[in-house]
């Protein structure tokens, strides 16, 4: 056993604590929060093996994450499918559509690959409200999306949706846990540091990236669908820009390039919001304001933060 | 032409607008030589070298290994075939550890399929290889440094020995020996020409004293083209070089 | 007739609004997605000194003046500590900008939608050509155009211009000849920043004035500015034109279809010509 899977195998047993606590301690007002912080931590866990891993900056990512939550609507509302099924399917869709978008966009770099992407998830946000309104609900939405049911088990309070996601999100941390520190993560992180290098060691820079960018898509559907189905509503409003602004905050708060960094942020991003809304009316300003003094004293984010003092307390 | 060359290249041209960066060059590099290729700044060498591993597509001409037509092949598909690249600018992996460096780049020659599950630490095969690339290039004390912290000697040994990983039968060095210290000089002209045994080599440097003790075939290069070649100690008498040098650098 | 006053309307807002984006991203590749928020805060701006003053030219002073202060402040603040940093860090505190911005609307001005009305002058419609025309849209038009001639003026002709346009092609050059290139960066940055404000409060009589306002322009500014050329002035002014008809056409034949096509567009500029339809293409190495 390496280091690196020792410490995953901690952060699972302290994951199935927290969601143990969960099912006994938490109020229930908290029970939604926690909810939204491990769909969003799923969300920003894969948007980093783009972000922090590839260094792919994407600002299409809400289009994936929007496909994900319509696909699980639509599959278990209309087709009736199954609810894992369907979550799986959501999943696929975002693997799907992003790979397909990396495949066309990733013909550019750097800031002009961000705005092509930014144009693709703007297309689909506008698809969605104005033009597949049959498929989509329009405006309004769908509602009434389900929540699943296993071995007779219904997870419709918020309490055993919980033990759901922190299931569905152990999974994939796990899974991408493994990935980044496989020979296919190193070529990938290699691509990020140095592609010319890259090249030259008979790798397609290409082929890795547009790969890399569907599994972070991926994450993205399976988030998207947990959100649907924890809100019972799909939305166009998330396909909007500005959720994809979201998790690329998360993802720096936290701390891009490391595993648990998106974890954090997507914590501190929702901890926040709910703290700060409850001491005052102003807090997604704040919320801005921490963003921006964190990404300026903070280059590592939450994590690289934390990294540094506890190098600097011990002797 | 005897055996087949290693690398040939037929009227390679390269034009960036008006300005003609390569013109018409034409040469067959036998196998297993080291050539020098010298010439003023600005002479079409760099390119030349960009042109050969794919980097750059020529305006006109081709490029064959081992009589292979690869103009038409990217980079990554010709540095599978045996051609490896050393970078005037180090090109190495900022962040990743000297180690970490050279088990990466023994990835490509051990996995045809990268593999997605098992770490990267636990495969036997890359870390032997890149530890026995640690004492080809002597950086065995180096090992666990950041690539970035390491000094400009050991830096150029780290480029080579992430371009000699994949063990290539062609390779060409751009400018390994610029800004190696005095001190390092010696040691990295040796392991230049440990490392380049049995091997085509195409050296470009301005270290003229490496380049007479290295190279076999001296070229050199002006305006883009092939002004004059033969063995160094003929090269340096001749007036066509003294010219060309003293013509654009003095 | 009304397509045509319509459309170049439009296109004299987004030439306001997109030639602020493109000085900022030809100065120091920043992608200011805090533009929006800015063109916001002057259509705020103006309804305050409108409903305080009365005087909506009073508005045309006062709230670009205060859009370039507050950019001068988030140039200085957010921005200038990271400029060694990855290009990409900057557009991240824009965003982190965005969201202080839209809070302090919201804590000024509250939840509600304000309206604000055209001046008097040109509240009556007038005729041309046969046509019955907005006077307000007509001046919109006249306006959009001084302010091209005014911006081309001052950057080709005037030593300002020069220092602006040397800094951006090579501050390192720029540096040496002994100018402060911070300044100088901090001064187009406001100057940015203060024609978004100009936009925002001279379109206010058209569009409700609201939290949110700048989401779905600063998209539109996009369009403009890569088809424009990222940088490019003149360019942004065909591409203002262009998308400013293209939209207005679109409204009066297939208006579900106007988003999509100016999003295709954007994409297949990108994909094709990444430094614009009227941008010199640039060779990359």
């Amino acid at each position: 056993m390496t280091g690196r899977t020792r410490l995953i195998a901690v952060t699972l047993l302290v994951a199935a604590l927290a969601v143990v606590l969960a099912l006994t301690g938490v109020g229930a007002e908290r029970l939604l929060l926690l909810n939204l912080v491990l769909v969003y931590a799923v969300f920003a866990v894969g948007y980093d093996l783009a972000f922090g891993v590839a260094g792919l900056l994407s600002l299409g990512h809400a289009a994936f994450f929007g496909l994900g939550a319509y696909l699980l609507a639509n599959l278990t509302l209309r087709a009736h499918w199954p609810f894992e099924a369907a979550l799986l399917a959501a999943g696929i869709g975002g693997g799907v559509l992003a790979a397909a978008v990396g495949g066309v966009a990733l013909r550019l770099t750097g800031i002009f690959f961000a705005l092509v992407t930014l144009a693709f998830g703007q297309l689909c946000f506008i698809l969605a409200g104005n033009h597949l309104r049959a498929w989509t609900g329009g405006l309004d939405g769908i509602s009434g999306v389900p929540r699943p049911v296993l071995f007779g088990l219904d997870f419709a309070s918020d309490r055993l949706f919980l033990l759901y996601t922190a299931v569905v999100f152990a999974i994939l941390l796990l899974v991408a846990a493994r990935l980044r520190a496989s020979p296919f993560g190193q070529v990938v992180a290699g691509i990020r540091l140095n592609p010319v290098r890259i090249e030259q060691l008979g790798w397609r820079t290409n082929r890795f990236r547009v790969a890399i960018f569907a599994v972070s898509g991926f994450y993205a559907g399976i988030a998207g669908a947990l959100q649907a189905s924890l809100l019972f509503f799909a939305s166009p409003q998330i396909i909007e820009w500005t959720t994809s602004g979201d998790v690329l905050i998360m993802t720096v708060l936290g701390g891009a390039g490391t595993l648990f960094g998106p974890v954090v942020g997507a914590a501190a991003f929702e901890l926040l919001r709910d703290e700060l809304s409850r001491l005052t009316d102003r807090w997604y300003g704040l919320l801005g304001l921490v963003f921006v003094l964190v990404t300026i004293f903070a280059p590592g984010g939450i994590m690289g933060g934390a990294g540094r003092l506890l190098r600097r307390a011990r002797p | 032409m005897t055996a087949d060359a290693a690398l040939r290249c037929q009227a390679l041209t390269v034009r960036y607008g008006r300005f003609t960066a390569l013109d018409g060059f034409s040469y067959a590099f036998a196998p297993g030589r080291l050539y020098g290729i010298i010439g003023p700044n600005g002479a079409g060498k760099t390119t030349l070298m960009n042109v050969l591993v794919g980097g750059v597509r020529p305006s006109a001409g081709s490029v064959h290994i081992r009589e292979t037509d690869v103009t038409g092949l990217r980079v990554p598909a010709r540095a599978r075939m045996g051609l490896g690249r050393s970078f005037q600018i180090t090109r190495t992996f900022a962040g990743m550890t000297v180690f970490e460096n050279l088990r990466l780049a023994a990835q490509a020659s051990v996995f045809r399929r990268q593999p997605l599950w098992r770490s990267a630490r636990t495969f036997p095969e890359t870390a032997e290889r890149a530890r026995a690339m640690l004492a080809t290039v002597g950086l065995e004390r180096e090992a666990d440094r950041p690539a970035e912290q390491l000094s400009h000697g050991d830096g150029r040994a780290l480029e080579l020995g992430l371009a000699l990983m994949a063990d290539p039968a062609v390779l060409l060095l751009d400018e390994p020996l610029a800004g190696v210290g005095h001190g390092a000089l010696d040691r990295t002209t040796d392991l230049l020409a440990r490392v380049s045994a049995g091997r085509t080599v195409l050296l470009i440097e301005h270290n003229m004293s490496a380049v007479m003790r290295l190279a076999e075939t001296v070229l050199v290069m002006m305006d883009g083209k092939l002004i004059a070649q033969g063995d160094p100690a003929a090269m340096r008498r001749d007036p066509r070089v003294r010219e060309a040098y003293l013509g654009s650098d003095a | 007739m009304n397509i045509l006053i319509i459309g170049l309307s439009l296109a004299a807002m987004l030439f306001l609004l997109s030639a602020g984006l493109t000085l900022i991203f030809g100065m120091g590749g920043i992608i200011n997605f805090a533009h929006g928020s800015f063109y916001m805060l002057g259509a705020y701006g103006g309804f305050q000194v409108i409903d305080s003053t009365g005087s909506f030219w009073l508005a045309l002073v006062l709230a670009p003046l205060g859009g370039a202060a507050v950019g001068v402040l988030v140039e200085r603040l957010a921005l200038r500590p990271v400029y060694n940093r990855e290009p990409f860090v900057q557009m991240l505190l824009t965003f982190g900008v965005i969201l202080i911005l839209e809070e302090g609307v919201r804590a000024v001005w509250g939840l509600d939608y304000k309206d604000v009305s055209a001046p008097a002058v040109l509240a009556a419609p007038v005729h041309v050509l046969g046509a019955t025309v907005s006077a307000f849209r007509l001046f919109l038009i006249a306006f959009g155009a001084a302010m091209a001639a005014l911006l081309f003026l001052v950057l080709e002709k005037t030593p300002v211009g020069t220092v602006v346009r040397a800094a951006s092609a090579d501050p390192e050059m720029v540096r040496a000849l002994g100018i402060d290139v911070g300044l100088v960066r901090t001064g187009v940055f406001a100057f940015g920043t203060g024609l978004a404000a100009l936009a925002g409060a001279v379109t206010a009589p058209l569009f409700p004035v609201e939290l949110g306002m700048g989401f779905g322009v600063i998209i539109d500014c996009f369009v403009v500015v890569v088809i424009g050329g990222l940088g490019s002035i003149k360019g942004a002014v065909a591409a203002s034109l262009l998308l400013g008809l293209v939209r207005a056409g679109g409204y009066g034949f297939a208006p579900e279809w106007v988003d999509l096509l100016s999003y295709c567009l954007l994409i297949a500029v990108l994909l094709l010509r990444p430094h614009g339809l009227f941008g010199r293409q640039r060779r990359l190495a």
